[in-house]
């Protein structure tokens, strides 16, 4: 479970979030939603805490994650925006690397590889060199490797963004079945159909600031249209189209 | 700890895969020294010691005009030849000759009169190469000289020794390694370059290139803390430097062995020992080496944009030496106290033959390894900035 309370961040004199507030409970898939910009990897980003806020506070797991930056980090697997894999390692050596950093002791982390392997499909590459994978096979490697140590909670930055449309659905899969492992999984997106396809909340995010929340239901409802792409326009702002 | 010991087992592995810098970090850079330094030194020594015996050949003007000078210059191995063209200036100015020797028309006349008689030497000082020969030829000159003027006084009456009150006798105590080492004086420079090349690639690939790549966002979320990554990849930049500096020094104590150094009267002592010794001598600057650039590599944004910094990172091993070339420095224990400078005045004490005292060897360990904490330090506080992610 992820609880954000309030999060502010100033970059020198550019306010990129201004008191963003979420919930992500478990057994289910929050999306951020936003255009480019709008702060959603850097709500992300302090929630994985590589950022510190200015202010508010982020619990996983009722762990105050600026307070006990090492034991949150236990607790949640996180997939940041185009992350890299390391091109002269096999896809089992990069999970296995993440694996010893969260200090997982040998035995069980060969066998947590094993069923990683599986449960992912990555059989027929994952001793092959990363480099020559292709955005899908590196996508399924780096999200294996975020989830080496079981964490309950998933942040998923992007994860669909580059992948074609086979790969997407494969993701997509992946994701519903975390949910139904019972995992919480929070992840962000600029694409419309993609939360409203996974997502059981959805937190609208532009300018720094949540403009709306709740079920795709209930955003349709609040926003007074049944088109969901109409909805979160609307809930944007009309600047955010023209631009 | 475990997780510092798992990002340089990492790192270690990771690198050794990529066969390219390795081959420049560990093959082409410590070796490229050696070679080219044997190479330049063997021909340096075995062309003066050839020069030393070969005769010269000196075109003359006019050489019936003095036949006594023609023939000492004979007996001191300078073949005189007939000069062909016309104007011996023009044809030096030309380069058809290298220099020609000039007997005036009257030198025969003035000879005899006992008044100065002239010969002229014409060539381009400007031309290195001809520095040797040029000295020959007017050594030989001034010997007929000097042989002419004593005959003279000693026949009227007078002894030749008056012209020469005072004798001055040199008494060179520099031993074979001591003059061997205004040939060898820049191997520190060498060694301490391809100590810092050999760990180069790495510290820049795992701070630089991993932001590149994206994966170091990835690995900040991992539990292992900044100083436990940092740390880890320190280390394995460090261990590539020790390959490097083990590597070289062997190389320069093989190459060294096929150099003809007692030609010129010279030695190296760079044998298996000293070797050695000059190995653990240079062992603490692999940390503070790593320790730079790691630094560099900790606020440069990309690959590219870290060799740029590159001039800088090798502009620490040429500093001692430039200090060392303005201003020649005693191996006191000043000196050997201050980080790189002491490396490079402790190698040339190894290489002189020289020993050195436990001490300086312990201080200059020591003030190496304080700075090299220093600026691991000053890495961290890199690290822990919000702007490592770029």
């Amino acid at each position: 479970m992820i609880e954000v309370e309030g999060l502010s961040k100033h970059f020198g004199k550019v306010r990129a979030l201004e008191s963003v507030s979420l919930n992500a409970p478990d057994g289910r898939i929050t999306g951020l939603l936003g255009p480019n910009g709008a702060g959603k990897s850097t709500t992300l980003r302090i929630v994985s805490s590589v950022l510190r806020a200015d202010q508010g506070r982020v619990r996983v797991d009722g762990i105050d994650v600026a307070r006990e930056p090492t034991r949150a980090r236990r607790a949640m697997g996180v997939l940041p925006h185009d992350s890299g894999l390391y091109p002269r390692l096999s896809g089992r050596e990069n999970i296995a690397y993440y694996g010893r950093l969260n200090g997982l002791e040998p035995d069980w982390l060969a066998e947590r590889i094993d069923a990683l392997v599986e449960k992912l499909e990555m059989g027929e590459f994952a001793d092959r060199p990363a480099r020559g994978y292709s955005q899908g096979q590196r996508l399924k490697t780096a999200l294996a490797r975020a989830m080496v140590h079981d964490p309950r909670n998933l942040i998923l930055d992007e994860p669909t963004s580059g992948l074609d449309v086979m790969a997407t659905r494969a993701m997509r899969d992946v994701i519903r079945r975390l949910r139904a492992e019972g995992h919480c999984v929070l992840f962000s997106s600029h694409v419309m159909q993609e939360v409203a396809a996974l997502c059981d909340s959805i937190v609208i995010i532009a300018h720094g600031r949540v403009v709306a929340e709740g079920s795709p239901q209930a955003l349709r409802e609040q926003m007074g249209t049944e088109d969901l792409e109409e909805a979160f326009v609307r809930a944007i702002g009309p600047d955010e189209v023209s631009a | 700890m475990r997780a510092l010991w798992t990002v340089f087992s990492k790192e270690c592995v990771d690198h050794v895969r990529d066969r390219r810098s390795l081959f420049s970090a560990l093959l082409f850079g410590p070796l490229l020294g050696p070679v080219l330094f044997g190479i330049m030194m063997g021909a340096a020594i075995t062309m003066a010691a050839d020069d030393v015996e070969k005769a010269l050949e000196v075109p003359v003007v006019g050489a019936e005009r003095a036949p006594e000078l023609i023939a000492f210059l004979r007996e001191n191995r300078i073949d005189v030849v007939e000069f062909e063209g016309e104007d011996p200036r023009a044809a030096v100015e030309a380069g058809e000759e290298d220099y020609v020797l000039r007997v005036d028309e009257g030198y025969r006349e003035s000879f005899r009169a006992g008044r100065p008689a002239s010969i002229g030497l014409y060539a381009d000082r400007s031309r290195q190469r001809l520095a040797g020969d040029l000295r020959r030829i007017e050594s030989t000159v001034n010997g007929y000289q000097r042989k002419i003027g004593q005959l003279r006084l000693m026949s009227r009456g007078v002894d030749g020794r008056l012209m020469q009150p005072i004798v001055l006798e040199e008494v060179d105590v520099s031993t074979p390694e001591a003059r061997g080492l205004l040939m060898a004086g820049m191997l520190p420079y060498f060694i301490l370059l391809s100590v810092m090349m050999g760990g180069f690639s790495l510290a820049i690939d795992t701070t630089a290139g991993e932001r590149e790549r994206g994966s170091l966002e990835p690995l900040l979320t991992t539990a292992a803390s900044r100083a436990a990554i940092l740390g880890g990849k320190l280390l394995a930049t460090a261990l590539f430097c020790l390959a490097a500096l083990a590597i070289v020094l062997t190389a320069f104590s093989i190459s060294f062995r096929f150099v003809p150094l007692e030609l010129a009267d010279m030695a190296i002592a760079l044998d298996a020992r000293a070797a050695v010794t000059a190995f653990w001598v240079v062992a603490p600057f692999t940390v503070l080496g790593a320790a730079i650039m790691c630094l560099v590599a900790s606020f440069t944004r990309s690959f590219k944009e870290a060799q740029t910094w590159l001039s800088v990172v090798l502009f620490v091993p040429i500093l001692p030496a430039v200090i060392h070339f303005i201003r020649p420095f005693e191996p006191t224990l000043l000196n050997l106290a201050v980080p790189v400078l002491g490396q490079h005045v402790a190698l040339l004490e190894i290489l002189a033959a020289e020993t050195l005292s436990p001490a300086a060897v312990i201080v200059n360990a020591g003030s190496t390894l304080v700075l090299a904490g220093l600026v691991a330090c000053a890495a961290w506080l890199f690290y822990r900035r919000e702007g490592l992610l770029g």
